[in-house]
């Protein structure tokens, strides 16, 4: 009986280290929501106010009273309503401070007044930049959309959505909290590291496709059972060799206890 | 019958030829499976060997079962890759994949990676076979590699057993090769990119690189055959040398008879345990049917290798993260961690994945294939042993040994820098750079510190049970004297 | 030094082991009794449609309910005393057999024999070069051609304005869709932003440049392109190369810089090949450079 409370005690200490790890991995992998955000409320500001103001008041600072851009923010000028409604509802802006990463985070504003601020940021500059596009994923080619989104989005944003590091400190990041039009957005404008795909590289309905995709991959089915959140063969590594392994190493200790168990109190 | 006088010609005297005994009068068989037993018996002669074999002796400890745990795993995965050929169509010819799956359906693809999906969606018990089988395999090779770490630290592999270490680590490489050729077999995106990796590997060879690699695929990559050729790889001739060395590695066991730890009453010339029958035998068989247990409950309920969302392989494409399945993660982070080094020396290229990719597991896996015999040149110690040691017992093996896991264990972790980078938010460059150097020195540190703190506890001793050395002249049953290694 | 420690286990009386013993038996019987009837839930489950996780858990309880039952007997039901056996010594004793027959030109017979072994040998082994073609030249080509046009992955030629700045996209050769080593990257940069030396700057016109998707360390395709800058990675391995400067590797295992497919405009607005590759696509072998 000592003998059994010690082994439960170092074998249980240990699976419950090797339960911890995985379970912190798991929840610090992609494709978890990012709680780390600030706690950004959703703030109310009266709709009374025009969208320039709005932008004077909270934009111009880093990106110039007429949004020419200054050191501290890049140009807005022609750059279009579909990417400020992209920066605005995914929360990648407004920055706490200049030079931050931008990341999804909960919005800063509600919709009235993003709809205010992209229509002023849209009339910046002197041509039209790529407007909001209208994404039906309803009837959308689901097999077109997965291979392209394979050919055009899975070798940075990996086969699950989930995102990867890809090199110089950027993460493309995961997409299970995008919906079609930010999906369509993204792919017109182009944020960040990402590369532009225009109309004719990529036409509406292929966009539709992916976007369509995207939104299946947010939940996808699991034959197989529980998919661990972090999709490839790492997480399955470490499963097979701390979970199933450390498992079978208990049962051996159990099935086979060795000669100080089984002579009862013969010890020599 | 011809009657000669024996006296004449004895040379040539032909002997009667003796009558046919009249088989024993045998006590009436008690029960059904005596029955049997006489009744086979009688006809094959294997009765003297069975009564041999029932009775022998096997050591008894924990430490011993985790061979047997591989070789479970082996068992399973003989039984669920038979089920699995049944279905696999080992082809890359086109086929349009018409099954429940959405977004791959009605879309053209290899025979090989249709014939998978509709095993996983469309075959009743389909998923649960192809799934089991992928998780064995993953803890297959682990059980080998923890059995290995047994056999290193224990000291098992001295003489006589000097062969079986060979043969297990042959073991080893057949295991990793079944399982990368399985998990390519799919022909799926991800590890079709791994096949590419392994095709540059074998073109970097110096002089026979390009031959080599055009042999074994048929032609520039991808080649129409490599998913045919690795199916012959793995159901075929893998299997072929692993259950020829196992049985190889289970015989000699059998001959040589099983090590044991140092304890009292055991001596290089003896071995103390339980029988085979019942005790062993049943013990095997329980661990067998609970590790098929564990297999079962992580294959039903946890997802592996989902080649759905992979997508069929297309050699334009690759898609990240990009890793192999955790046993071949040592090669993949030699070969991100590789320098950008590339010389041509007197005219031959040196590609740059040639010294990561071969030159380095090649001497890694070297040494431990011929570590019994490098540490017997060293030691000087080239007398059998039955006795185990405790790691503390020798501390330069035991240091080694842990040396040699550190720079394992930190190839593998390199092996997912992309994946490390994003879980703890840092960049890949600066973490790969910070590998390079860790690789060399965590393994390093990891000797100095074994080594210190072992030679510590080898100095202090080991507990208030220790007898003190000495030898003892004891009586044994028969009458004679054996000496006797005390505690 | 001692073996693994041994536990003092307080001896249990002829009683508490009766009771132990009858204990086990009982839950050796409840185990095997559970496997079975979760075997015959099995039957019931498959005959029903299946389903992958009930599957797995039901043959997890048979296994375990009869595994455990028997690692049970094993434990508890079998005898408990140790038995010793001795070691024989493994040489085989000299023995005083017949003796070998004469012969007189022994080494010239154990000579012949070997190389009469090793002609089989090669005899044996030589079809193994029937599995695939001699490298020769292939490695050196792709099948870009002067004159070949530009094509996307759709077959489709690619035309320029299917590309804004900072756009990217996969072609390959007309007539060879999908051809792995023809694979290749068309980028658009800004006009003017490219810093190669004026021979390859007229292979890559306005701003429009293409480079071998083959990444020059093992082979992958080099996926992705960090536009912002101008950088592509190729996901394996994480090789990082410069698209301004001839797609030069700035991080990473690769040595070489991606191959670049000098290339011209039609004037309907699609892309044809100047020439092949100037250098062999892909990962390295040990004759690159003759």
């Amino acid at each position: 009986m000592i003998a059994a409370a010690r082994w439960a005690r170092t074998y249980g200490a240990l699976l419950v280290v090797g339960c911890v790890l995985t379970g912190w991995a798991g929840l610090a992998a992609p494709g978890r929501s990012s709680s780390t955000a600030q706690a950004a409320g959703v703030r109310q500001v009266a709709t009374s106010d025009s969208g320039q103001a709005i932008y004077l008041r909270s934009c111009a600072a880093c990106h110039g009273p007429q949004g020419e851009g200054t050191a501290d923010g890049t140009s807005l000028q022609n750059s279009g309503a579909a990417a400020a409604d992209f920066m605005l509802r995914t929360g990648r802006m407004p920055l706490n401070l200049p030079g931050d990463p931008t990341r999804r985070r909960p919005p800063a504003y509600d919709d009235a007044t993003i709809r205010a601020l992209v229509e002023y940021v849209a009339s910046l500059g002197t041509r039209p930049g790529p407007t909001i596009p209208n994404v039906v994923v309803s009837g959308a080619d689901l097999a077109r959309g997965r291979a392209l989104y394979t050919a055009e989005c899975a070798s940075c944003h990996g086969p699950s959505g989930g995102g990867d590091a890809i090199g110089g400190g950027v993460s493309a990041p995961s997409l299970l909290e995008s919906d079609p039009r930010t999906v369509g957005e993204a792919v017109r404008i182009g944020p960040g590291a990402m590369p532009v795909f225009n109309e004719t590289g990529l036409s509406d309905a292929e966009v539709a496709d992916i976007a369509a995709y995207v939104q299946f991959l947010r939940h996808p089915p699991t034959p197989g059972g529980a998919q661990p959140p972090l999709v490839g063969p790492v997480a399955e590594g470490f499963v097979a060799v701390v979970a199933g392994l450390g498992l079978l190493v208990v049962i051996v200790r159990w099935v086979e206890p060795g000669p100080r168990a089984r002579r009862d109190g013969d010890v020599e | 019958m011809t009657r000669r006088s024996s006296t004449r010609t004895p040379a040539t005297v032909v002997p009667e030829p003796a009558a046919v005994p009249e088989p024993a009068a045998l006590p009436e068989p008690a029960t059904e499976l005596e029955r049997l037993a006489g009744w086979v018996d009688s006809r094959t002669g294997l009765g003297s060997f069975a009564r041999t074999a029932l009775r022998k002796v096997f050591p008894d400890h924990w430490s011993f079962l985790l061979g047997e745990v591989a070789l479970s795993c082996f068992v399973i995965l003989v039984a669920t890759g038979t089920f699995l050929a049944f279905f696999f169509v080992p082809s890359q010819a086109p086929a349009t994949y018409e099954g429940a799956y959405q977004p791959i359906a009605g879309s053209s693809v290899s025979s090989a990676y249709e014939s998978v999906l509709r095993l996983s969606f469309d075959v009743r018990a389909g998923l649960l076979m192809r799934q089991v089988h992928h998780w064995t395999a993953l803890i297959f090779i682990g059980a080998i590699v923890i059995h290995l770490c047994r056999v290193f630290f224990t000291g098992a592999f001295r003489r006589p057993r000097e062969i079986n270490w060979l043969i297990g680590f042959g073991l080893l490489t057949f295991a990793i090769g079944e399982g990368f050729t399985g998990y390519s077999l799919p022909d799926d995106l991800l590890s079709g990119t791994g096949l590419r990796i392994a095709y540059s590997v074998l073109l970097s060879v110096p002089f026979v690189g390009p031959s080599l690699a055009f042999l074994a695929f048929g032609g520039p990559f991808p080649g129409p055959a490599v998913i045919s050729r690795l199916f012959v790889f793995h159901i075929m001739l893998l299997p072929a040398l692993l259950i020829g060395g196992i049985s190889a590695h289970l015989f000699l066991i059998w001959t040589q008879k099983h090590a044991q730890y140092r304890r009292p009453r055991a001596t290089e010339r003896n071995v103390i345990g339980q029988r085979f029958w019942p005790t062993q035998a049943l013990r095997s068989t329980g661990l067998f049917l609970l590790t098929a247990s564990v297999t079962t409950l992580i294959g039903g309920l946890i997802q592996i290798n989902p080649v759905w969302l992979y997508g069929p392989f297309v050699p334009s494409v690759a898609s990240s993260p990009a890793q192999p399945d955790w046993y071949v993660g040592f090669l993949e982070g030699a070969l991100r961690l590789g320098p950008s080094f590339e010389p041509t020396i007197l005219g031959v290229t040196i590609p740059s994945v040639f010294v990561p990719g071969i030159v380095i597991p090649g001497i890694l896996f070297g040494a431990i294939a011929l570590w019994p015999f490098l540490e017997a040149w060293r030691t000087g110690d080239h007398a059998e042993h039955h006795i185990l040691d405790m790691p503390w017992d020798a501390p330069r093996r035991s240091a080694t040994g842990v040396a040699m896991l550190a720079v394992l264990a930190m190839l593998t972790v390199a092996g997912g820098n992309d994946v490390l980078a994003t879980t703890f938010n840092v960049r890949v460059e600066d973490l790969t750079d910070a590998l390079r150097l860790l690789t060399v020195a965590v393994p390093i540190l990891a000797w100095l510190v074994t080594y210190l703190l072992l030679v510590e506890r080898a100095k202090s001793g080991d507990g208030p049970r220790r007898v003190g050395h000495g030898r003892e002249v004891r009586r044994t049953t028969d009458g004679g004297f054996e000496e006797v290694d005390l505690g | 030094m001692s073996g693994p420690d041994l536990d003092p286990v307080s001896p249990s009386s002829p009683a508490e082991r009766t009771a132990a013993v009858d204990r086990a038996e009982l839950i050796a019987s409840g185990a095997f009794l559970v496997a079975g009837a979760a075997g015959g839930a099995l039957l019931v489950l498959y005959a029903l449609g299946g389903q992958t996780q009930l599957e797995g858990l039901l043959l997890t309880i048979c296994l375990a309910g009869l595994g455990g039952g028997i690692a049970i007997v094993a434990r508890y039901l079998t005898p408990a005393e140790e038995v010793i056996e001795a070691r024989e010594p493994l040489a085989t004793p000299p023995d005083a057999g017949p003796a070998p027959a004469e012969i007189s030109r022994r080494a010239l017979l154990i000579r012949s024999l070997g190389a009469g072994l090793a002609g089989l040998a090669a005899a044996v082994a030589i079809p193994v070069l029937s599995l695939g073609p001699a490298p020769g030249d292939t490695l050196r080509h792709t099948s870009w051609r002067r004159g070949t046009r530009m094509v996307g992955e759709d077959g489709q030629p690619i035309r320029a304005d299917s590309l804004d700045i900072d756009s990217v996209t996969t072609v390959f050769p007309e007539g060879a869709l999908g051809d792995a080593s023809a694979t290749t990257l068309l980028i658009r940069v800004s006009d003017g932003s490219l810093r190669l030396p004026a021979d390859r700057l007229a292979g890559a016109p306005g701003g429009y440049v293409a480079y071998s998707k083959v990444c020059t360390h093992a082979g992958c395709p080099v996926g992705l392109y960090r536009a912002a800058e101008r950088r592509l990675i190729c996901p394996c391995h994480q090789s990082t190369f410069n698209v301004l400067d001839g797609a030069r590797p700035t991080f990473g295992p690769a040595a070489r810089p991606l191959p670049q497919l000098p290339i011209a405009r039609s004037p309907d607005g699609t892309f044809f090949a100047l020439d092949d590759f100037s250098e062999p696509v892909g990962p390295g072998f040990w004759d690159e450079h003759r």
